[in-house]
């Protein structure tokens, strides 16, 4: 069964709940995201990505509003299904000592594996896979402590792959990275969601990049909510000159060319 | 593959090693007695027929076994601690665990007013004490679970740990003051460790609640795997890593308690042989590492038994043997991460 859109966000209201009280992150949000394309979630810091991320991931419960992902409400999913549903990146990077790169992505294949999280001959196949994709297959035997931290965020990417799932969500992936990886990191995710047609929504700061390098853009703040559209029509409609009216950054409408005035 | 046969023969060192520390414990004790009279009565096969047959069958033996289950649980115990907190220098001693049952035995041995002597302990006795060091590393561990949840430093957790064991130890102080002389001297004689207070009467109970443990432990290996990556990345893959977590501080409860009870507070062996396992098998892999870390801690065991022996005439306590073992190891691995 097919979905026109991969991620249904209806009515969702992020923040926490506890006993003092709800406290609203961002909300009411609604957008509708195909498959086969990359998605960058543009915002001020505080807008409440990281939130809404980890709401979509099931990792934070919404306070209220639903995530629909492949034609299914996430919160019918279990764990374990979900995760075959829904990877994920952080720009957090897992310090593990003596863990080689294969083994890392070998992670991925986790919520498929018996008791005991035996590979077989498949999903080893599916792990080389995943490094082929990525281009990674020279870092098979390294331990990840000795990568570059461009070539750990493509481990990173490599396992949210052998997951096999239809959606990656990336935090911030190339926050702590040098210009050239970001850059890099960004014509990967592109790559992928093209190739082999994942719905893949990244949360960047880095807004001359994302506006080059991906399909569509997400806008969120505290002010507009949320603003979902093809790259070209948030450039043309001036949408990015609402979200960041800070003085000093002109957006052009017509090339979306960032500059500091 | 290579690296796989590399394994297999380290797993056999490991287990050759074992073999070798048994046959150790068994001819060497406190008691000389010659090579080829070990070899009659083991070949001879009767119990207490001469008082060597009976020190070999009655002592060498059970506290062989006991050096090979503590050494294995404790280590074991180690390991697990260090991946829920993810933290290289958490053991069952540093947490306090350790503590919280040493506590839970003062009570019983000084509470008791010393009718329990350490020699003497009757059937009853050691259950009131395993009772109590159960009691007191599982409060332990529930405090400790508490403070997991405001404190997302692993540092600070690991400072609280420390706290917590020194206001048991306050309180033992305390204990100590207002017990009897007898009871004073049979708890100090516990706190020093040993491997020789499990006889055939308490073996049974003491070897199904250590083994119970240790088969947990292997049971975890997947979810060890993946907590690894930390909570959100184990969410990710469908792993709550908070209930992980508390799976398996009630197992390192369970374990440390009965080491605990049987054998005093054992110190070092926990936090150092899961990075002696580490540094041998070079690996995270914990399908490698847990089966790794307990025949290590066993081999450990043993050594340690066999070191408190060598000076014939005596026994020397067990805690003033493992610091050897395990300072050097903690040293490295504090050096190693201070290079990062």
């Amino acid at each position: 069964m097919t979905h026109q859109n991969r991620i249904e966000i209806i009515d969702l209201i992020t923040g926490y709940k506890s006993r003092s009280g709800t406290k609203v992150i961002s909300g009411p949000l609604c957008a509708s995201v195909p498959s086969g394309c990359l998605t960058s979630l543009l915002g001020p810091n505080g807008a409440g990505k990281s939130t809404l991320l980890r709401t979509i991931t099931g990792f934070q419960r919404p306070i209220s509003g639903k995530v629909i992902i492949e034609g299914v409400d996430i919160s019918k999913y279990n764990a374990n299904s979900l995760a075959k549903h829904i990877a994920v990146v952080l720009t957090e990077k897992p310090e593990i000592d003596d863990l080689r790169t294969e083994e890392m992505i070998a992670m991925g294949r986790a919520p498929y594996t018996g008791f005991w999280g035996n590979l077989s001959e498949a999903d080893h196949q599916i792990v080389a896979k995943a490094m082929n994709i990525t281009g990674i297959g020279n870092l098979a035997g390294r331990f990840i402590s000795d990568l570059s931290d461009g070539e750990r965020q493509k481990v990173m990417i490599a396992k949210a792959l052998a997951q096999q799932t239809d959606v990656i969500l990336l935090d911030e992936p190339t926050a702590f990275l040098d210009f050239p990886s970001k850059v890099d990191i960004m014509r990967l995710l592109s790559n992928i969601a093209l190739q082999e047609g994942k719905t893949i929504i990244v949360s960047t700061h880095d807004l001359d990049i994302a506006l080059h390098l991906s399909h569509n853009i997400m806008l969120l703040d505290s002010e507009h909510g949320l603003t979902f559209d093809s790259r070209e029509s948030i450039i043309s409609k001036g949408d990015l000159r609402r979200y960041f009216p800070q003085s000093g950054i002109d957006i052009d409408t017509r090339s979306g060319r960032v500059s500091v005035i | 593959m290579s690296s796989q046969s590399a394994t297999i023969l380290k797993f056999s060192i490991l287990v050759i090693s074992i073999l070798l520390m048994m046959i150790g414990n068994i001819y060497f004790g406190s008691v000389r007695i010659a090579a080829s009279e070990v070899s009659e009565i083991l070949a001879s096969g009767s119990v207490a027929d001469s008082p060597y047959s009976y020190i070999i069958f009655n002592s060498r033996i059970p506290q062989m076994l006991t050096a090979i289950l503590t050494g294995a649980g404790l280590s074991v115990s180690g390991l697990m601690l260090q991946v829920a907190f993810r933290n290289p220098l958490a053991g069952p001693s540093i947490l306090g665990v350790t503590s919280g049952a040493s506590l839970g035995v003062a009570l019983v041995i000084l509470g008791l007013g010393g009718s329990l002597g350490a020699a003497g302990m009757q059937w009853g006795g050691y259950t009131a004490v395993i009772a109590g060091a159960l009691i007191g590393s599982l409060s332990v561990m529930a405090v400790l679970l508490m403070f997991s949840t405001w404190l997302r430093n692993a540092l600070l957790l690991l400072i609280t740990g420390i706290m917590v064991g020194y206001l048991t130890s306050s309180i033992i102080t305390l204990l100590n003051f207002t017990a009897t002389t007898e009871g004073v001297h049979n708890y100090t004689m516990w706190g020093m460790g040993n491997f020789n207070g499990v006889s055939w009467n308490d073996m049974p109970l003491f070897s199904t609640l250590t083994i119970l443990g240790l088969v947990f432990a292997i049971l975890m290996v997947k979810p060890l795997n993946i907590i690894q990556l930390g909570p959100r990345y184990a969410a990710g893959l469908g792993i709550d890593m908070k209930r992980v977590r508390n799976k398996l501080l009630i197992a390192t409860g369970i374990l440390t308690a009965v080491a605990t009870a049987y054998c005093g507070p054992v110190s070092f062996i926990g936090l150092s042989v899961p990075h002696i396992a580490r540094m041998i098998m070079r690996t995270a892999n914990q399908r490698i590492l847990v089966p790794a870390s307990m025949l290590g801690g066993a081999s450990v065991g043993l050594l340690c038994n066999l070191l408190c022996v060598i000076p014939q005439s005596t026994t020397l306590p067990l805690n003033g043997v493992t610091p050897l073992v395990g300072v050097p190891v903690i040293i490295y691995v504090i050096l190693k991460g201070r290079r990062k």
